[in-house]
């Protein structure tokens, strides 16, 4: 796969890229929820915004006032306050210690500027992570890459979202977005499951870049560098989401251009049941989160060479 | 309806059947003197009845007329005329051989009149060109390529450098019926859409129908572009060939036994990782075993048997391979087999049986180990019969009847994944269908008026063994469809099924020998789908069969045309006004998944479509300068639930103004100069009006939920070639016995960046307190001038 990935950057390397600034139509702000939870023993946040014109660079422009909350199919109510601008938070308590198990249905509701803001989310099941290994690398040479093992549950109908965080920074690049039905499929029209995640998925961990100054391809990881890898379970609904984006944000240009599909709008879970056509985006999801770290140490260098660990 | 359609056909038939009796058949093939080649659509002209017939693709003529004297002229472009007086008081039979014009003799014969064939024939947005003219055209890389040069006609565009295939009047790449030797080619470019697959040193004549298409075409909506290859020389041997940028070419055609049986071989091979490999040996990335390299092999043989029966065998094999080492990589081609018998029956009923084979199939293979690998495999295959009878009437009925039979075998997807040991089969079961059809036609001349109508009945089984699915419909348009049901079908168990009644007419009313209106109209089915939601096709666009969920693609096309000669043909010209109607168009909702889903059909959008345009041509087909100008001014649309608000939208290819520009010219014998001017107006793009962040993601949203409501900026491009032929004689002044020839090129030769793409994307940046990152790049495939040299010879 990685050779696959370069040999496409050496033909991106033929083409030309400009940045330009074309004339954008301007169009009123619309009320965007980012409300991505989990049932960890952690403050939870929701994050309320406007959206703003494509080629304005300022800020995000948070949404104050509203009122937020979470309501779980057992009647708990999970009140989330507005902690600074546009971001409201629900703490775990003496109540509550996180959100619920897996099987816990939620709706959300908002009310913003006298409209009622719903949608819904269940916690699913997630993958519980084995190890997180590094092995030897080809490309560039005496390079170190990741992967993570896990051996994913038995049954069709699971959906995840791998986030990975290198030295405590969450790698948010346009393809770091990892989703997968099972063990990697990524329609329900193949079936994968069961299995450990198959290597594009367990290997999606590792990130090849250029150095800033050489531009040369540099070791995905280096002595003393740590990777953290979350699984966090989702609902299908939000796998469709996640996949609809990452097809309109991931755009290494190039060759690859070629095989882009047309700019669409990414779909949302949320409704507004005093207005239907009052336009809102974003998306409600609650997940149950399996995470495990490893830091590329003497030990581990001397794990690769005694198990010959490589791709 | 149905029958009596049928029945007023037949009857129409034989009322023209009646006829006097001293009625005699002159009947031949047309040839080339220098190799034997037989030459499609020469002109036999009977001056007492100031009209005639020209050959079929296999170089045949049938004429029939009444008893007495004729004075006849055997006519082809770039060959010289040559005239016969023949006394007809019993059928006869006459072979005759053309000189070409190239070959400098004293003697009787008289250099070609231009004919006027695009005035006084029926033909109607149909364009032919012969390889001569295409191997004028300056290129990219210097590469002599076939679809590129049809890019040129009027009415023809694609969706931008490096694109795959091409796109007639607003259809897709897929509604194009690409034949070689009438074999279908299912993926006709090498290299992404860069170069074509068919070798010019192997093909004789190309013919593009983009309207008017006669009944013994079928199966797509858009075009036929039928490629004929060369019989091979059956005089002399020849070895031909040459060097270029990007391929090594190398053809051998000779006889068999001489004037009898002859063959061609011809081959192209890219040599870029050849030249590379010593440089890499030591590079990091590419070990042992890996390659980036693209071949064809065309090769036919011929064999007259006697007068009356003559067999082709003809046959092509393609492939691309990216190799990064011993196990993993890409690699794609097409193979096609035909074998065709030529049966005269009489000096009036010609008859051609074809047998076709064609594959195409793509294998991916990732993985180092087999504990840890993928392995994915896809081909759609084809086995295709085609019986076709032409009955020569008389000199104003020319009549055919036939059919083709096509069986389908696709195999959509074989995967299977290897994680950890544990092996997971992904694949998606093979489906099958079966297409036949029958067609009548007619080929009719009344004073000024000629006719070219006919029928097709197409019909078509979706067959087991397959999964019928039922889904859910949509509750959202736009949205995945989910699955209801599966239900298993037995082998041969009728699936879905499928008929349609095709007619097609064109009408040529001439007013006078150089001015003339025509008029056609024609109904098109397409039964197979070329799956595929990117800006360019890709090699991977899996084709599928029309199913319970997929009905057929069908068009009705109109076209109005005025045509019209200057200076005794020198030039031609042609207005072309022209009106599609689609229906059972497909589109996709965002997101699809179409490789490796069984559930592919519930991604899938259905709805209308129609295409409109005015293509002008003008064109000077001889002299030492020649070439042709044309333009198209055109709207391509598309209305699918789901998609733009269920409004009209332009298609990735909509191309508004497109002018094209050949021309080439002769500065001496020695020396030709081309060029190329092109300018297409900017395609459709979607623009974002905002963006918002989602998870530290910088989504772009446009408000009005629209489709293609922008345009990327013009194209347009110039391109110069220069031509060097060796010397005709050598030191001593004899005629050298070989030809050699130096082609230095440019593509693009004022550097213009030209955009294939405008994208929005957040590129290296992170959103941050402060910052929310959007910016727009503007791709150009080529982004500057691309110089070439090619060396060609023959021995």
């Amino acid at each position: 796969m990685k050779k696959l990935l370069i040999f496409i950057i050496l033909l991106i390397s033929i083409s030309c890229e400009e940045i330009i600034y074309p004339d954008l139509e301007s169009k009123d702000p619309i009320l965007v929820v980012d409300a991505w939870l989990n049932n960890q023993n952690q403050s939870q946040t929701i994050t309320l915004s406007s959206s703003q014109d494509y080629l304005d660079s300022t800020s995000i422009k948070f949404v104050s006032g509203a009122e937020v909350y979470i309501t779980n199919d057992q009647g708990d109510k999970f009140n989330f306050t507005e902690k600074d601008n546009g971001n409201y938070t629900w703490n775990p308590d003496s109540n509550f210690s996180n959100l619920g198990n897996v099987g816990t249905e939620f709706l959300l509701n908002i009310s913003y500027n006298g409209k009622k803001i719903v949608g819904s989310s269940a916690i699913n099941r997630t993958s519980i992570i084995d190890s997180i290994n590094f092995v030897k690398g080809e490309f560039p040479e005496n390079s170190y890459y990741a992967e993570f093992w896990s051996n994913e549950k038995e049954g069709v109908g699971d959906a995840y979202w791998i986030k990975s965080f290198k030295n405590g920074i969450k790698q948010v690049r346009s393809q770091d977005i990892i989703t997968c039905l099972d063990a990697g499929a990524s329609s329900e029209g193949a079936i994968i499951d069961g299995i450990p995640f198959i290597p594009p998925i367990r290997r999606a961990v590792t990130r090849f870049e250029r150095d800033e100054t050489t531009d040369e391809f540099k070791s995905p990881f280096e002595y003393g560098d740590s990777l953290y890898v979350e699984i966090h379970s989702i609902p299908y609904e939000a796998f469709l989401f996640l996949n609809k984006v990452s097809i309109q944000i991931d755009r290494q240009g190039g060759f690859g251009e070629l095989f882009a599909v047309s700019l669409a709008n990414s779909p949302t879970n949320l409704t507004v049941e005093n207005d239907s056509n009052f336009p809102i985006v974003g998306f409600f999801c609650v997940s149950e989160v399996n995470g495990m770290g490893n830091v590329l140490d003497d030990d581990e260098i001397e794990k690769i060479k005694k198990y010959n660990r490589e791709w | 309806m149905f029958r009596k359609t049928y029945l007023l056909f037949f009857l129409f038939f034989i009322s023209v059947n009646i006829y006097s009796q001293n009625n005699y058949t002159l009947n031949g093939f047309i040839k080339s003197a220098s190799d034997g080649e037989s030459l499609i659509g020469a002109t036999i002209y009977i001056n007492e009845i100031e009209g005639g017939v020209i050959t079929n693709p296999y170089g045949f003529y049938s004429i029939t007329l009444q008893e007495g004297e004729y004075n006849i002229e055997y006519r082809y472009i770039g060959y010289m005329s040559l005239k016969r007086k023949i006394i007809l008081d019993k059928d006869q039979k006459i072979d005759i051989e053309l000189l070409s014009e190239d070959v400098e003799l004293e003697n009787v014969l008289i250099t070609s009149e231009s004919e006027n064939e695009n005035v006084s024939s029926t033909e109607i947005s149909t364009f032919k060109l012969d390889i001569g003219k295409i191997n004028e055209i300056p290129t990219f890389l210097g590469e002599v390529d076939i679809i590129k040069a049809i890019q040129l006609i009027p009415g023809v565009s694609t969706v931008g450098e490096g694109g795959s295939g091409f796109n007639v009047r607003g259809g897709s790449v897929g509604q194009n019926l690409v034949l070689l030797d009438e074999a279908p080619v299912y993926n006709s470019s090498h290299l992404l859409g860069f170069l074509s697959v068919f070798n010019p040193d192997a093909v004789k004549d190309l013919k593009l129908y983009k309207g008017g298409i006669p009944a013994r075409y079928g199966g797509r909506l858009s075009s036929i572009l039928d490629i004929r290859m060369k019989d091979g020389n059956n005089k002399n041997k020849s070895i031909s060939g040459g060097i270029g940028s990007i391929f090594s070419r190398l053809t051998i055609e000779a006889p068999i036994v001489k004037e009898k049986s002859s063959f061609i071989l011809a081959l192209r091979r890219s040599y870029a990782d050849v030249l590379a490999k010593p440089f890499l040996k030591n590079s990091s990335f590419l070990n042992d075993g890996w390659a980036l390299n693209f071949y064809d092999l065309t090769a036919k043989i011929n064999f007259n048997l006697d007068e009356k029966n003559r067999i082709f065998f003809s046959s092509y094999l393609g492939r691309d391979n990216f190799r990064f080492d011993e196990r993993q990589g890409f690699n794609w081609g097409n193979s096609t087999g035909t074998i065709r018998w030529n049966h005269l029956f009489n000096d009036r009923l010609f008859s051609n049986f074809t047998t076709i084979y064609s594959n195409y199939d793509y294998q991916l293979a990732f993985g180092s180990d087999d504990r840890n690998k993928f392995e994915w495999d896809s081909k759609i295959e084809t086995l295709n019969l085609k019986p076709e009878f032409t009955y020569f009437i008389d000199t104003n009925n020319e009549f055919s009847v036939g059919g083709e039979f096509l069986i389908y075998r696709f195999e959509p997807a074989n995967a299977q994944g290897v994680s950890d040991g544990k092996i997971t089969d992904i694949t998606i079961p093979k489906k099958y269908a079966f297409e036949g059809s029958f067609y009548l036609g007619n080929e009719q001349k009344f004073s000024n008026f000629s006719f070219s109508y006919g029928l097709r009945t197409s019909f078509y089984k979706y067959l087991g063994p397959g999964t019928k699915y039922i889904f859910n419909p949509s509750i959202n348009p736009g949205e995945r469809k989910t699955i209801n049901s599966e239900i298993k079908m037995d082998k041969w168990e009728n699936i879905q099924s499928f008929s349609n009644v095709e007619p097609r007419i064109s009408i040529n009313y001439k007013l006078n020998n150089s001015n003339s209106l025509k008029i056609s109209y024609n109904k098109m089915v397409q039964y197979i789908h070329l799956l595929s939601n990117t800006a360019a096709s890709s090699s991977l666009d899996v084709w599928t069969p029309s199913t319970n969920n997929i009905k057929p693609e069908t068009v009705d096309s109109y076209a109005f045309g005025y045509f019209r000669n200057f200076k005794e043909n020198l030039y031609e010209s042609s207005i072309e006004i022209y009106y599609k109607n689609l229906k059972n168009q497909i589109d996709y909702i965002d997101g699809a998944d179409i490789l490796i889903n069984k559930y592919i059909e519930g991604d899938l959008l259905f709805g209308i479509g129609r295409a409109y345009g005015m293509e002008l041509l003008f064109r000077k087909k001889s002299g030492r300068l020649n070439g042709w100008v044309s333009y198209t001014l055109a709207r391509t649309e598309l209305k699918i639930d789901g998609i733009n608000n269920f409004e009209w939208y332009p298609t990735r290819y909509d191309q508004t103004h497109n002018l094209k520009l050949t021309s080439n010219f002769d500065l001496n014998k020695r020396i030709s100069l081309a060029g190329n001017f092109t300018f297409i107006s900017g395609t459709p793009v979607t623009f974002p009006t905002s963006k918002y962040v989602i998870q530290g993601f910088v989504i772009p949203h446009n408000s009005n939920n629209s489709r293609n409501d922008r345009r990327i900026p013009n194209y347009h491009r110039l391109d110069f070639s220069v031509t060097i032929k060796g010397k005709k004689e050598n030191k001593k002044g004899k005629i050298r016995k070989n030809n050699n020839s130096l082609v230095i090129g440019v593509y693009n030769v004022y550097n213009r960046r030209n955009p294939f793409s405008i994208y929005f994307s957040q590129g290296k940046k992170v959103v941050t307190e402060s910052f929310v990152p959007g910016q727009v790049t503007r791709l150009s495939i080529i982004g500057s001038f691309v110089p070439s040299i090619t060396y060609n010879f023959k021995l």
